[in-house]
Parts: C-alpha cells; structure tokens; sequence
C-alpha cells in the first residue's frame, strides 16, 4: 500500500465518523425524517380557554344582530368568560344586549383624543376611525367598559416593519402575527376578539394547537386555530380552522370575501383598499408621511393584559410584543 | 554474464485484472463513499428545518390525492389533514372525539350569476355515541374531484339526528316542493348545495338571510326544473328559484 492509499484509507475514516455522527445527531435531537417518523403524528400542545366556560358564557347572546355589531358580541362574550372565571354573575344573558351596547356607544366611551365622524350605529363615539362599525379602538373599549374588574384590554397590532428590516413573505407575516396572538394565552387563557376579512369582521380565537413552545420559536409552527362566530352561530358554534386556510385562503365561502388572515386589515379581495375599515383620523394614531400605516398591512386582535395606571386606558394600542405605541 | 531470472509473467485473465484494479483502488473507491455520505447528511440538515418552525408553503398544503370515492377512501385522505392529529384531550375548546365518523356527503357549490364556479365539498359528519351529527369535517374538492383538502372541522350548534348534515330531511324538502311547487318539482332528486352569499351585505346589515346554505356543512336541498336552475328548500321553509338567491354581486 502506497503512501497516497493510506492517506485516503484514513480520510475515508474520518469522513464516515463524521457522516455517521450527523445523522445519529439528527434523530437524536428530534429534526428530520427519522425523528418525524418516530413521533408521528407530531405532538402539539393547544393553547387557549376551557371550552366549557365558554360554551356558557356565549348563552343566548348570539347570534350577532343584523347590522355591524360583530365587535359587540364578541366582547360581550369575552367579559361574560370573564364573569365566570371570577365567579360574577353574568354581564350578559341576552342577544337584544347587543344593540344596547350599541345605543349606549352614541353617548359614552370617547377617547381621549375625540371620535371620529360620521357616527356608525354600532360604533358611536367610541371610534376612532369613520368606521362601517367598531373599530380595534372601540372593541378595546367595550370590553374594558363592560368587564367586572377594572382590568385592561388593547388593542394589539402586528406589523412586520416590528420585527424585520425587510418585508418578509405575506405568509410568515401571518404565521408570526398568529403567533403573537397565541402568546396572549401564556399569560391569560381568556377568549380574544380578533379582526378579520381584511377589517370586515370580528370573531373569538378561542384556542389552537402548536407543535413548538411558542414562547420560543417565532413563528410557531400552528396546526390549527379554533373560532367562534356570531354570524353563522345559529349553525354552526365552532371552527377549527386549518392553518393553511387561515393564513393562505380564508375559507371557501363568501366568494373570497371570508378570508381571515389570509389578507391585511384594510384590504380587500381584490387587494383594493377597504373604504369600510379605515385608519383613524382622530388622535395619535392618525397615519403621517413618515408612519403612513395604523392598522393597515398589519393584523389586530384585542386582549386582557397586565397594564396599570394610565397604560392601561383602552385608547392605547401595542405592538404584538407588548410596546406601547405613541406613533402610528 | 550473468542473467537474471525473470519468470514468466503469469497470465491473467480480463476479469482477474479488473478485480485487481478494484482492490488497488478500494481506498480511493472508499474514500468517494465518505465524500458522498457526508455531503448527504449535511445536504439534508440543509434542508430540514427545526419541526415547528417549517411553515408549509403558501397555497400547496393540504391537498391529499383520493384514491376513490369511496366513503372509506374519502375518509383516509381526510384524515391526513393535522387537525385529525391534534391533542383532543383535556378541557380546551375543540371536538373531543373524532373516532365515529359519519358517510361523506356531497355538497356542490351554487356560484351566483357573475361567478366563477365555487368548490365542491365532501362533508363528513362527525357522530356522537347516539349517531347524532355533533360536527363535521369539511374538506374542499378540487375541480376534478381528485383530491381533498380539509378547510376546517366544525361544531353544529345543535346535533343533527341520524348523523344528516343538512338541518332538514330530504323527505321534508320535497314536501315543502310539493306544497309549494308541485308533485313534478318534488319528485326530482334534489341535491345538497351551498351558495355564494353576499357576506358584506350580511357583515353590513343590508342582508337579512335566515335560510342557511351559506357554509358547506349547513347545505340546503336543491331541486332541479326542466331546463332552469331549479328551486331549493331554505332551512326556514321557504321555497324559491335558486336564482332568487341573495348572491354575491
């Protein structure tokens, strides 16, 4: 044997240890085919409120009304969940409820920097934007307003500009903001009003399934996500929604119109802006040359937080991280 | 003088020489090997992603081939859908069995007049200990009914009796036909559809609509009329042409 045999006698050694040690280091640390195969299907961990509770505090309240009062119902389900996990009486007991909270909006829960005009029906004052209805702002409010402890809620914003230099594909936008809207249930397991069909409608996310810890991994890889819709409530109670609807399709009825996160607040089917949902045009939020988007090209929600003292005013939005926002 | 010895070189067959060229070059042979193995694990750590942080590409998940229409077959494809691998147990909100499942059922979709044509559904109904229809998985057909895609599995509001899907019997929309249209519409096989509602009008309040038949899984009774686009069956009793629809514009 040569000199140039054994040299590659003893590089093929070396070079098989360290082939054999990757792939017995990828089906140990549990990426890759083989561990996919041993842990089918994958485990996942669901997030969110217990379905009991819920089932009770959604009782006679739905379905919505015949008009824009999507937001109402479901905050009026919201602090009725709340209700019972403090072992209030409920806030709630009737669906005629919805266009009392509607009636008292004309009058009560401006912010602090006025509302917006015209007046919508549902939305009243409380708005922020001309809203065909309630806007994040308002929803944030109702649910503050109507809540049996003085807690907080806000309206919560994803935008990628929050996280990136440069825009990221439309679908990893969704897959953080669902994210992101997942993380609220670490800290409270409530039920969360979240905005959807490009502004168009309000719903309850009342839970979902992970594969990751999604404390850690962002974005989560999401298996499914479940809602609760006043609108088709008379039918059907609850969806479980597929990621890949909820983030890519919306699903197949409604012509393209109920399309959930599969486009931004403030756009249409067809991409055009959504004259019914506009940016506000009152107050600090108001977009400018330098911030030219609020809640557009983003995805918004409203949950329970922590905040106290005057962060805690339902005026205020926050980033999907939790920053109080002083700018659009 | 001498002379050396030289033997005679031993004859050696074709396959003999190729055998000793092997064993010349094993190393080399070996060393390759090595080489491709090691460029194999590190390509497919390239290209494997930490499980959970591997997003499907937008607009291809979900499509499972059928391999019939057959009811077990329609079921087995579904049932790749991640929503039949989820944990279900514990207090969260969700279906918490989805071992009983019911026939698939057909549902086609109605486009209005300025459409383009809406999916077909199959919706498998999801049955409780009783037989009743608690749920159903509503998986989306492609054009050519060669493949399903589950959108969502839902919960009824209320559970179906005898595991139907639709809020009304078939045996109750043709009787409403009958009533209303007469014996010849009635005595068509109506057919489960939904249909392309107008949702901004019903997001706006301009539409009141109490007649189901706007999801796949809450479909109404459809029956055809000698060359029109026949009469359906609301889930409120009403019986109108299909073309009295409040479609999408």
């Amino acid at each position: 044997m040569n000199r140039s045999q054994q040299w590659a006698w003893h590089l093929s050694l070396a070079l098989l240890v360290v082939a054999a040690s990757i792939f017995i280091l990828r089906g140990k640390i549990g990426f890759g085919p083989f561990a996919a195969q041993a842990a089918a299907p994958v485990t996942t961990y669901y997030y969110g409120t217990n379905g009991s509770l819920l089932v009770a505090a959604e009782q006679n309240l739905w379905p919505e009304e015949y008009g824009p009062y999507c937001a109402i119902a479901t905050a009026m389900v919201v602090d009725n969940y709340l209700d019972l996990l403090t072992h209030h009486p409920l806030s709630f007991t009737r669906q005629a409820q919805q266009l009392s909270i509607g009636t008292a909006n004309q009058t009560q829960g401006a912010s602090q920097w006025g509302n917006a005009t015209p007046l919508d029906v549902a939305g009243g004052i409380i708005n922020i934007a001309p809203d065909k209805g309630i806007d994040p702002r308002g929803a944030a409010y109702i649910q503050h307003r109507y809540a049996p402890n003085p807690y907080s809620f806000h309206n919560y914003i994803y935008r990628w500009e929050f996280h990136h230099t440069t825009e990221p594909s439309y679908h990893q936008q969704a897959m953080e903001a669902t994210t992101a809207l997942f993380r609220g249930w670490l800290a409270h397991s409530d039920p969360m009003s979240v905005i959807v069909n490009g502004g168009e409608h309000s719903i309850i996310v009342s839970g979902g399934w992970s594969s990751d810890d999604i404390s850690k991994v962002f974005p989560a890889n999401i298996q499914g996500i479940v809602v609760r819709d006043p609108q088709f409530a008379t039918a059907i109670s609850r969806f479980e929604v597929s990621q890949d609807q909820w983030t890519n399709h919306g699903a197949n009825f409604g012509v393209g119109y109920y399309t959930l996160w599969s486009r931004y607040y403030g756009a249409q089917v067809n991409q055009s802006v959504n004259r019914d949902d506009p940016e506000p045009t009152v107050g600090i939020y108001v977009p400018t040359t330098a911030n030219p988007h609020h809640w557009y090209h983003g995805f918004s929600w409203v949950r329970r937080d922590d905040t106290t003292g005057t962060a805690a005013s339902p005026d205020w939005a926050y980033t999907d991280d939790g920053t109080q926002m002083t700018t659009p | 003088m001498s002379h050396r010895h030289q033997a005679p070189r031993p004859r050696i067959s074709p396959l003999g020489r190729f055998a000793r060229g092997i064993v010349h070059n094993a190393s080399f042979i070996v060393l390759a090997f090595a080489i491709a193995a090691v460029a194999l694990a590190v390509g497919s750590l390239a290209g494997t992603a930490p499980s959970g942080s591997a997003a499907p590409a937008p607009g291809t998940a979900g499509w499972v081939a059928l391999r019939g229409q057959s009811p077990y077959e329609i079921i087995a494809a579904a049932q790749h859908s991640p929503l039949f691998h989820v944990k279900r147990t514990g207090t969260g909100d969700y279906l918490h069995d989805l071992s009983r499942l019911g026939t698939p059922t057909l549902v086609r979709g109605v486009s209005g007049p300025h459409l383009a044509a809406m999916s077909d559904y199959y919706i498998i109904p999801v049955l409780d200990h009783a037989g009743n229809a608690v749920g159903a998985v509503v998986a989306a057909l492609n054009p050519s009914h060669t493949a399903v895609q589950v959108q969502s599995i839902d919960t009824y509001t209320t559970p179906h009796p005898l595991g139907s899907i639709a809020r009304m019997t078939q045996t109750q929309a043709a009787t409403l036909a009958t009533k209303h249209k007469g014996v010849a519409i009635a005595e068509n096989v109506p057919r489960l559809v939904y249909f392309a509602v107008d949702q901004h009008a019903l997001d706006a309040g301009t539409l009141t609509w109490t007649g189901g038949g706007i999801l796949p899984d809450d479909p109404i009774w459809q029956f055809s009329s000698g060359g029109g686009s026949g009469y359906v069956v609301g889930a409120d009793d009403k019986v109108m042409p299909t073309t009295a629809l409040p479609f999408a514009p």
